[in-house]
């Protein structure tokens, strides 16, 4: 049963007429160019620095290319992007959970929801050396750490978004005698999904700010502790490269999640479309 | 681009709250009147170590201000952000162990060590008891079945960075029990405090500590294999007041102002430890009390094998590929 099919998705109408007028190729050709024209500025003007804490670019580009072709490095930016992803979809999973039932029994909700916002208060990172001293420092602890931090978002948005549902949906399945379950996955959460979305693109930034904050403690394997370990010692292209890698996989996570949420949401995006053109 | 750019703030912040961490507490440009007889004013920045109560002792005992020096103090995280900070001139000197100045050094940053900070007697490596000199400690865990430094391999030791001081020290003790630091062993990064918890649960097997720690880590049971420091540096100044070459050439006369003052600084703590030590605990905020804390030695001067000597064994344990040169790194007075 798949209820959303009802409302006419003409994303290539909506994709023509663009979200701001703006013609498409402008926006992919800002999108590409401003990235090039900053390293562009940033090559020309560190070509003759002297200064050892910022090295010409060519110098970090360099070295790039030689951590490339060495496994540590590769060992690194694998451990980390596993971290990342799997974090991320264990907390994603979870909050959706979590956050459905809250969202759907006001009770539990009431007796919960204040231990909820104790914990979201608490800066994760601030968690990260109280888990390493309860539990170790092997690579559960960095996960279970990422995870916790990206929890919140997801879980709180999926409650919110459950909450804000047209109470007439309700209604209206309730009348054709649709099953909890079947209401929950084909009517309750696709409803709620925009506002779930939202809060999923927020756990991504906080997963990823946590997954380097996890990696200052325990062994030192992972991008965050490898930049940090150049840092302290002097190893300052070393550094750089490890800045701009980690700039470069935050840009890409989040591209694709960008991609996933216009996908899930085409249905969305083109009704709100389809409203403004109303 | 935002979030992008948000996260290379973020990951960006990590080496710049280092500098900006000095930048907070030092708003005044250095004041510099010496010609009327007034006085210079120099940052110095300290790592927030007991043995700084020489430095506060002196200040207090009028010996800056008999050179025309008014010092400010600040306290920085960590070594690496104290060299940072006086390569950049943000600070006029900093505090540094050897072995980080040694790395800092090896990739070209361009500092110069101006007087010594704190040390390790002349006997020091032949003295009976070397942990009783030793402000850094071994510990093993009381479960762990090691009893020896040589029992270590294969074993887990923290340690609160890598490739700093304590690793370096450590490395060295493995080394001489036939153990090779670089793949004998599991290193892993833990603050002082999360170390004495893990020994005590036993998740690590080893942990290298600095004092008041190691007082900690004895009271929980641990035991300690090992004095690392006096074992790898033998004697002498380990502890190094450092500033940045460009300001040695442009403050050439407060430099040298500070170390005549620097000389009679060390000699009155080495002669009043006690006034010495107290102020340094009242400075960190310590709750130890005199009778459980190292005397540190602070050395009068700073003499070439003083950095030799590591520079050689880091070169052996391969922390650095080839020594540094160390022409002219000690600017005397």
């Amino acid at each position: 049963m798949v209820f959303t099919s009802s409302i006419p998705a003409r994303t290539s109408v909506a994709r023509r007429a663009g979200r701001s007028g703006t013609p498409r190729w402008v926006l992919i050709g800002t999108e590409v160019l401003v990235p090039i024209v900053l390293l562009g500025l940033w090559w020309v003007s560190s070509a003759n620095s002297t200064n050892t804490f910022f090295p010409p670019l060519q110098v970090i580009l360099e070295r790039l290319l030689q951590l490339v072709q060495t496994p540590t490095f590769l060992v690194d930016v694998g451990s980390s992007l596993g971290n990342l992803l799997l974090s991320f979809v264990l907390a994603s999973v979870i909050g959706v959970l979590l956050g459905a039932a809250l969202g759907l029994v006001p009770a539990l909700a009431w007796f919960v929801e204040p231990t909820i916002h104790f914990f979201r208060a608490i800066p994760p990172v601030a968690l990260v050396p109280i888990f390493v001293s309860l539990i170790g420092f092997g690579n559960e602890t960095r996960i279970l750490s990422i995870t916790l931090a990206a929890l919140f978002p997801v879980l709180i948005s999926t409650m919110d978004g459950i909450r804000g549902t047209e109470p007439t949906l309700a209604m209206v399945s309730r009348v054709y005698r649709i099953g909890w379950f079947d209401r929950l996955v084909s009517v309750t959460l696709p409803a709620a999904s925009p506002r779930i979305l939202s809060g999923m693109q927020v756990s991504l930034i906080t997963a990823f700010v946590v997954m380097i904050a996890s990696e200052m403690l325990g062994s030192s394997t992972g991008l965050g502790a490898a930049t940090l370990l150049a840092q302290q010692s002097f190893a300052i292209a070393d550094m750089w490269v490890g800045i701009l890698v980690l700039g470069v996989i935050g840009y890409a996570t989040t591209a694709v999640f960008t991609l996933f949420r216009r996908r899930v949401l085409r249905w969305y995006l083109a009704s709100q479309q389809q409203e403004k053109n109303a | 681009m935002k979030t992008t750019s948000r996260i290379a703030a973020a990951v960006a912040a990590i080496p710049l709250a280092a500098l900006a961490f000095t930048a907070c507490s030092s708003g005044a440009p250095a004041a510099t009147d010496g010609a009327d007889g007034g006085t210079t004013r120099l940052k110095v920045a300290t790592i927030g170590l007991t043995s700084d109560g020489a430095l506060l002792t002196g200040i207090e005992q009028g010996f800056f201000e008999e050179e025309g020096l008014e010092l400010e103090t600040s306290v920085v995280a960590n070594p690496p952000a104290g060299l940072a900070a006086v390569q950049s001139g943000q600070v006029d000197i900093a505090y540094s162990p050897s072995i980080p100045l040694l790395n800092a050094l090896s990739q070209g940053v361009p500092v110069k060590v101006i007087g010594a900070a704190d040390g390790y007697p002349e006997d020091a490596a032949t003295a009976e008891d070397p942990a009783a000199l030793d402000d850094t400690g071994l510990f093993a865990a009381a479960g762990s079945g090691v009893a020896d430094v040589a029992d270590l391999a294969g074993k887990t030791i923290a340690i609160p960075a890598r490739k700093a001081q304590l690793e370096v020290v450590i490395a060295g003790e493995l080394e001489k029990a036939g153990i090779d630091p670089a793949s004998g062993v599991n290193w892993v990064v833990l603050d002082f405090t999360s170390a004495v918890a893990a020994l005590k649960n036993g998740t690590v097997d080893a942990a290298g500590l600095v004092s008041p720690f190691t007082t900690e880590a004895a009271a929980a049971g641990a035991t300690q294999i090992s004095a690392p420091s006096v074992g790898f540096f033998e004697r002498g100044a380990t502890g190094l007041w450092t500033a940045g070459a460009s300001t040695v050439e442009q403050k050439a006369d407060a430099i040298a102002a500070f170390q005549r003052a620097l000389v009679k600084t060390n000699a009155y703590a080495t002669e009043h430890p006690e006034e010495a030590i107290q102020a340094g605990l009242d400075y960190t905020g310590s709750t130890l009390t005199l009778d459980e804390v190292k005397v540190p030695v602070w050395p009068a001067e700073v003499k070439a094998e003083d950095l030799e000597l590591p520079n050689e064994k880091m070169v052996e344990l391969g922390f650095l590929q080839k020594p540094v040169e160390l022409d002219g790194v000690i600017v005397t007075g």
